[in-house]
């Protein structure tokens, strides 16, 4: 049985749609970034560029293109440039599974309603990690080498604990289905993940917060330490994707997080719970989500400029001696309490 | 008298070889040794009356009595005394014996007279060029009164590249600096890492050549160098303004009028506060708190703006001249600088109330870069690296100055020895510069700003001052000299003693942590490397000229 | 079967979407980017602005490789989870299988945290020494 024209269609038109907007949401995520930081810090921000600086990210892309493309004579230059890529394009597909609204018209506001949904996004995420590496390895230097294997290393400790803490939210749903986690939330406002696996939500964020690089587990970026990390003999737009393919996953780590524990984009008033009748309850879910993402960005961003960064060890202590296990007892304890709950 | 007290104590156990003292005030003891105990003597003095090494300094007195001199310079804190042991180099055989065996903090000072005068140090055991450029001709010794200040030595080898130490078996060698994104100064730490680990590290700095100190022996006069003497540092220049002033003063036993003493006093204070501000938002930056860094900027930046009204810079204040002060602080200006000061004071306590809660800055610098007492007493290390480990040192208090003996203040210690510690040490003592400054503002007189000198400074007197820099003490040695200048000017800036101490901090420290380390004893490499050489880019024969070195940074030239 | 197999032809028209994005940015950098002038300097290895000294690939801890491993481990026994935990209340319904389906997964964590244990008490996870 071949697949609708129709599908098809829609789908590309989908697949198109949601990539402009995520990287539109991402260079504007690096706007608000600079802006709030400017506030935390008592400055002002980019403000030339257009009406309170709102064309900043326009003119840094201008600028990572217009930048000379240099390769250094010493690097691995197959890899050199596969580096970014990889890097890239993972963090550009994780959203693919994530259901951004509930209908629109009939269609489904989700890119591919796949029933392995969470360990696809794992799968894909766990991608990136290659590109970190390679980008290390290509550059075949020092502190790019130690620096793309530090980072590795800690993004793969945190998959760990990532990876385990969402395990239990999967034994009270029984599905590992996105699209039916957030029906599973839509009941009520104590229906969502958050109230019911308070653990669960604290362990995956601040995994999220590790596997994105941000602060206070930013190794990567760790200039005063490694003076710098892999991307240190990268210039221009390569240099530009690594930065861009950070906020991608952070967006997509938003996302992710809204959907597994803040009721994805359902709000337990109004009637918004159910799956939109109208074009207009369609558009309210998709703008319901894109606020709740929002929300938490703004979080990620708040505390990157609120904590002085971790030193590794204590990074790597973190990970594997404290949220590994904490993850561990938290299923076993959702499952003997579901098995007490049994009949 | 602590000075008579000690000389005796001296020719009690060391008799003929004590050949000629002087004490020219209570709290100064200049003496002569026979060169063959002077290590004998080095080492009583450091161990048994368990004085505190200062700097070992190198003149060349051939013009007037046909030696060198080497001075051995050693503080006994308690006993509020400054003392130099001298010894006489015959001009045939330029040799001393070297006393860095006994006084481990004597290394980086010997090697210095050993390349600036061509005197051997001997029984060192590490005699590697220290100051001089790689390329510098051998035999050739800059501070000889018989190289002009100008000269340009034959056989100038460009090509010449500093020599590293190999690297220990199984370590792998990592590059720290000059051009690193936390720590871009002219120095370079050649790490030896195994796995996340520093084994160890060569240091390789003095990489900035400026002439300073021979500058002033040979052109400039009493009164341009407290000018240059502020240039050798690029926060805290007031200190060697000061310092410098001081010795000439001593030396010449002028006493300056006392509201030139108060205004000295209250322009070192702005200078540590807005020191110190600065490097508790660097220290910050380092671990990764930005936003704690622009904070602290915020916090200084009224200090600088005040000091800009008082004396028309933000920074090089060109306060001193020998004799005074020549900036004068008006009642306008000091309602305003108690204004700055109930500022800072309100917007430094909450501040510091974060920083000693934050856990994670805690975790960060807890244990991270000890210098315990031994380090500190063997390195002689200074300031706040010496009192955040429980040594009480203070210049301001053991060797008052200034005004210094006329204000309350407290000296901050703590007793960790690590980084945390002095950033508490650091955070603290701003309080206590308020509370000075606060004081000098009550207390000070109207009166004349500098004394009316109208004689020739008399010659070949010795004068020696130790002012409290932000980052330690900082120690200047002059001999008076003919036509207007000195013969001789030595500057110890205190990151001269704290950067020998830094190899013993990151040994068996995280890679991570090194940073941090090296950014706690605040270092200031400008003030290391003051520097007695020449100018050597005025003519050698093959250094880049400027059209080269245009063509060398558009890259044409490959 | 096939309506799940469909739903992975939108991730594919992603994937390949984001290849052409990536891609197209990688040209695009290539054709815009100014041309600038090469020197020798220009060539070499940062190291804080040193001649670049040794092998470029520094020995590194031997921690990296543990913790590589230890990821492989448990990454894998995570995997294993899934499974039960979506069909863990559909287990839990049956009364025959209700103690089965908590015994056996249990006693799986008990082994993955037995050898959790082992390797911590080995040192494995530890960076200071």
């Amino acid at each position: 049985m071949a697949p609708s024209l129709h599908f098809l269609l829609f789908s590309a038109l989908k697949v198109v749609i949601v990539t402009v907007v995520l990287l539109t949401i991402v260079a504007y995520t690096v706007y608000v970034e600079r802006k709030v930081c400017a506030f935390i810090q008592d400055r002002i921000g980019p403000n030339r560029t257009g009406p309170l600086g709102l064309l900043q990210p326009l003119a840094d892309a201008v600028k990572a293109f217009l930048k000379e493309d240099f390769v250094p004579g010493h690097v691995r230059r197959a890899y050199f440039w596969l580096a970014p890529a990889i890097v890239m394009i993972p963090s550009l597909v994780t959203i693919a599974v994530i259901p951004f609204g509930s209908v629109l018209g009939r269609e489904p506001m989700v890119l591919a309603d796949l029933n392995i949904g969470v360990l696809f996004t794992f799968a894909v995420v766990s991608l990136g990690v290659y590109g970190i590496v390679l980008a290390g390895y290509a550059a075949n230097s020092k502190y790019p080498f130690m620096g793309g294997i530090r980072s590795s290393a800690q993004v793969i400790s945190y998959e760990v604990a990532m990876g385990l803490s969402v395990v239990p939210v999967f034994l009270l749903t029984g599905n590992l289905n996105l699209g039916a986690l957030v029906e599973y939330q839509s009941g009520g406002l104590f229906g969502w993940m958050i109230f019911k696996q308070p653990l669960a939500f604290l362990i995956f964020v601040v995994a999220a917060f590790a596997e994105t690089n941000r602060l206070p587990f930013d190794m990567p970026e760790a200039e005063q330490e490694l003076a710098g990390g892999y991307n240190v003999e990268y210039g221009s737009i390569k240099f530009a994707m690594f930065f861009l393919a950070e906020y991608a996953n952070m967006v997509a780590a938003s996302a992710m997080i809204v959907t597994l524990f803040l009721g994805g984009w359902s709000l337990p008033f109004l009637g918004l719970n159910q799956p939109a009748a109208t074009w207009f309850a369609g558009l309210i879910h998709i703008g319901v989500f894109l606020g709740k993402m929002f929300a938490v960005l703004l979080v990620f961003i708040w505390l990157r400029w609120m904590l002085p960064r971790f030193r590794y060890d204590q990074l790597m202590d973190l990970g594997w001696k404290r949220f590994v296990p904490l993850a561990l007892a938290n299923v076993a304890l959702t499952a003997i309490v579901l098995w007490l709950q049994a009949p | 008298m602590a000075a008579r007290e000690k000389l005796n104590l001296l020719k009690e156990r060391f008799g003929n070889a004590i050949q000629r003292a002087d004490i020219p005030a209570e709290d100064r003891l200049f003496v002569f040794v026979d060169p063959q105990s002077v290590r004998e003597i080095c080492r009583h003095v450091f161990r048994h009356l368990d004085a505190r090494y200062v700097i070992s300094i190198g003149a060349d007195d051939r013009p007037h009595s046909g030696d060198f001199l080497v001075a051995h310079h050693f503080a006994f804190d308690e006993d509020h005394l400054l003392s130099s042991i001298l010894t006489r180099i015959p001009a045939d055989e330029p040799a001393f014996d070297s006393i860095t065996d006994e006084v481990p903090a004597a290394n980086w000072a010997e090697r210095e007279i050993r390349d600036l005068y061509g005197l051997e140090p001997r029984g060192h055991r590490y005699l590697k060029r220290l100051v001089l450029p790689d390329g510098w001709p051998d035999g050739v010794h800059p501070l000889r009164k018989d190289v002009p200040f100008d000269h340009v030595p034959e056989g100038f080898d460009p090509d010449r590249e500093f020599k590293f130490d190999e690297a220990p078996e199984g370590c792998t060698v990592v590059p720290f600096g000059p051009f690193h994104p936390t720590l871009d100064e002219p120095a370079h730490f050649r790490l030896y890492v195994e796995g996340e680990m520093v084994r160890g590290c060569e240091y390789r700095g003095f990489m900035v050549h400026r002439g300073i100190e021979k500058l002033a022996e040979s052109v400039l006069t009493y009164n341009d160098i407290p000018m240059a003497a502020e240039r050798i540092c690029g926060i805290c220049g007031c200190v060697h303004n000061v310092a410098y002033a001081q010795s000439v003063e001593g030396a010449a036993a002028l006493r300056i009028p006392p509201r030139a003493e108060y205004i000295r006093t209250i322009m070192l204070e702005l200078e540590r506060l807005h020191s110190h501000l600065l490097w508790v938002g660097l220290a910050c930056h380092i671990v990764g708190f930005d936003t704690m860094f622009m904070q602290a900027f915020r916090i200084r930046e009224p200090v600088m703006w005040i000091a800009e009204k008082i004396s028309g810079n933000r920074k090089t204040y060109a306060l001193c001249v020998i004799g005074g002060v020549r900036w004068e602080i008006t009642d306008d200006l000091r309602a305003e600088l108690r204004q700055v000061l109930d500022q800072l004071e309100k917007e430094w306590r909450p501040v510091v109330a974060a920083v000693q809660k934050d856990r994670n800055l805690k975790a960060r610098t807890r244990g991270v870069g000890v210098a315990d007492r031994h380090l500190v007493k063997d390195a002689a290390l200074l300031g706040p690296v010496a009192r955040a480990a429980g040594v009480d040192i203070d210049a301001r208090r053991d060797h008052p100055y200034a005004a210094y003996d006329r204000v309350e203040f407290d000296v901050i210690t703590a007793d960790g020895a690590d980084v945390w510690s002095r950033v508490i040490v650091r955070a603290l003592e701003v309080f206590e510069s308020i509370r000075i400054i606060r004081q000098c503002l009550d207390r000070m007189e109207p009166g004349p700003l500098s004394l009316d000198i109208q004689d020739e400074l008399p010659v070949g007197r010795m004068g020696m001052s130790s002012v409290e820099a932000p980052r330690g003490e900082s120690h200047h040695f002059v001999i008076t000299g003919e036509n207007n200048r000195p013969r001789r000017w030595r500057v110890r800036a205190p990151t001269y003693q704290n950067l020998q101490g830094v190899p013993a901090m990151i040994k068996d420290q995280q890679l991570a942590d090194m940073t941090i380390s090296l950014g706690s004893i605040d270092p200031c490499f400008s003030c290391t490397d003051r520097m007695e050489t020449i100018d050597i880019r005025s003519g050698a024969k093959r250094v880049w000229s400027q059209e080269e070195l245009k063509q060398l940074a558009r890259g044409t030239r490959a | 079967m096939s309506s799940q197999l469909e739903q992975f032809i939108p991730v594919l028209m992603l994937g390949a979407f984001a290849v052409i994005v990536t891609v197209g940015m990688l040209l695009l950098s290539v054709v815009l980017g100014r041309r600038g002038r090469n020197s020798r300097m220009k060539n070499i290895a940062y190291e804080c602005g040193m001649i670049p000294i040794g092998p470029s690939n520094v020995r590194l801890s031997v921690k990296f490789y543990l913790v590589a491993m230890l990821f492989i481990l448990f990454d894998i026994e995570v995997v294993f989870l899934y499974p039960w935990a979506v069909i863990y209340r559909e287990l839990l319904a049956e009364p025959a299988m209700k103690n089965v389906a908590l015994i056996s997964m249990v006693s799986f964590l008990g082994i993955l945290f037995a050898g959790y244990l082992y390797a911590v008490k080995k040192g494995a996870f530890d960076w200071k020494d």
